[in-house]
């Protein structure tokens, strides 16, 4: 998986859980948890959600590895 | 890695072109020399017999799996505080195996009971079972199982619904209402929808091997057996294979 992430670390520090990191991003539960495991990428929409929630950039948190 | 791919696809072409081959051989020479209506009705007795046993177990083990996982993932649900999320994702994990043992019997199910009309029909018309006491149950069996299995299946399914709505309570949709599919996409996020667009493409790509199997079968089975009533199991397997393939892939994406 190329996208590796920091969402779990940014996440506690916010101190919510995946269903709280969820409503404040307008998604499920389930898609935290699978963007955190990198199962999933999220959209350019998403991300930047994130990142707004999280008071950083989109590169703070997704990070892209050359294979 | 062209040329591998074509030389894999040759192969399958030249295995399939001796299977029909041998297949073609074999109607011309078995039409000529055997009684295909002995053998349809020989198949037609199996069915009739063999259809409502395989229906009742095959209903036994959807509830040994089905009913189990549910419990634990409801047990699992009760207790979830919204931290660990290691028993959220188990609780949703048995959720789905319960929701994919209640969709595959169900769909076998209605496999089975084409299986038994279709046989019934056939051996009731030429007098080839005995109309006894024996031959009522086995028709109370074959339809009666059936009938449980699909209130089984449309209560159980309402069940697992109620409980994935209590623990994501961002989806809206039941079970009775005709508008279940739109309304359940509509509260779905991307990536569950990723999963469901990837699903469907599995299913639909498993359908079409399946149908090309079948529509070989139909072809030999109705030149070699005379058998009549091919359509409704036929379409019974189509369908299972719709079910079974899409749930599975969601499953394994949902687990990975």
């Amino acid at each position: 998986m190329p996208l590796r992430n920091h969402l779990k670390e940014y996440r506690a520090k916010l101190g919510v859980n995946q269903q709280e990191m969820g409503a404040l991003v307008d998604t499920s539960r389930q898609t935290i948890s699978q963007i955190e495991r990198g199962d999933y990428s999220p959209s350019v929409t998403l991300a930047l959600k994130i990142a707004k929630v999280c008071g950083a950039t989109v590169e703070e948190i997704f990070e892209y590895e050359e294979d | 890695m062209k040329n591998k791919a074509l030389v894999k696809f040759i192969v399958m072409m030249v295995i399939c072109l001796l299977v029909g081959m041998v297949g073609g051989f074999l109607a011309a020479f078995l039409g000529d020399n055997t009684s295909p209506a002995a053998l349809g009705d020989l198949a037609a007795i199996v069915g009739f017999y063999g259809a409502p046993i395989l229906s009742l177990l095959a209903f036994l083990v959807v509830l040994g799996i089905a009913v189990p996982h549910f419990n634990q993932a409801k047990q699992s649900a009760e207790i979830w505080d919204g931290d660990d999320e290691e028993i959220i994702d188990d609780a949703e994990n048995k959720l789905n195996i319960a929701l994919i043992a209640s969709n595959t019997g169900f769909s076998l199910g209605s496999v089975l009971l084409s299986v038994f009309i279709c046989a019934m029909l056939s051996v009731v018309d030429k007098g080839a079972v005995p109309r006894n006491a024996v031959t009522r149950v086995f028709v109370i069996v074959g339809i009666g199982v059936y009938v449980v299995n699909l209130i089984f299946s449309v209560v159980f399914q309402q069940k697992i619904l109620n409980l994935i709505k209590k623990i994501s309570p961002e989806k809206q949709a039941n079970v009775y209402d005709s508008k279940f599919e739109s309304k359940w996409m509509d509260s779905c996020d991307e990536a569950e929808k990723v999963i469901i667009y990837k699903s469907g493409y599995k299913a639909y790509s498993n359908t079409v091997k399946v149908i090309n199997v079948l529509w070989v079968c139909s072809v030999f089975g109705a030149a070699l057996f005379k058998i009549d009533g091919w359509v409704p199991i036929v379409i019974g397997i189509i369908w299972m294979t719709l079910i079974v393939s899409y749930q599975m892939e969601a499953y394994r994406l949902e687990k990975h």
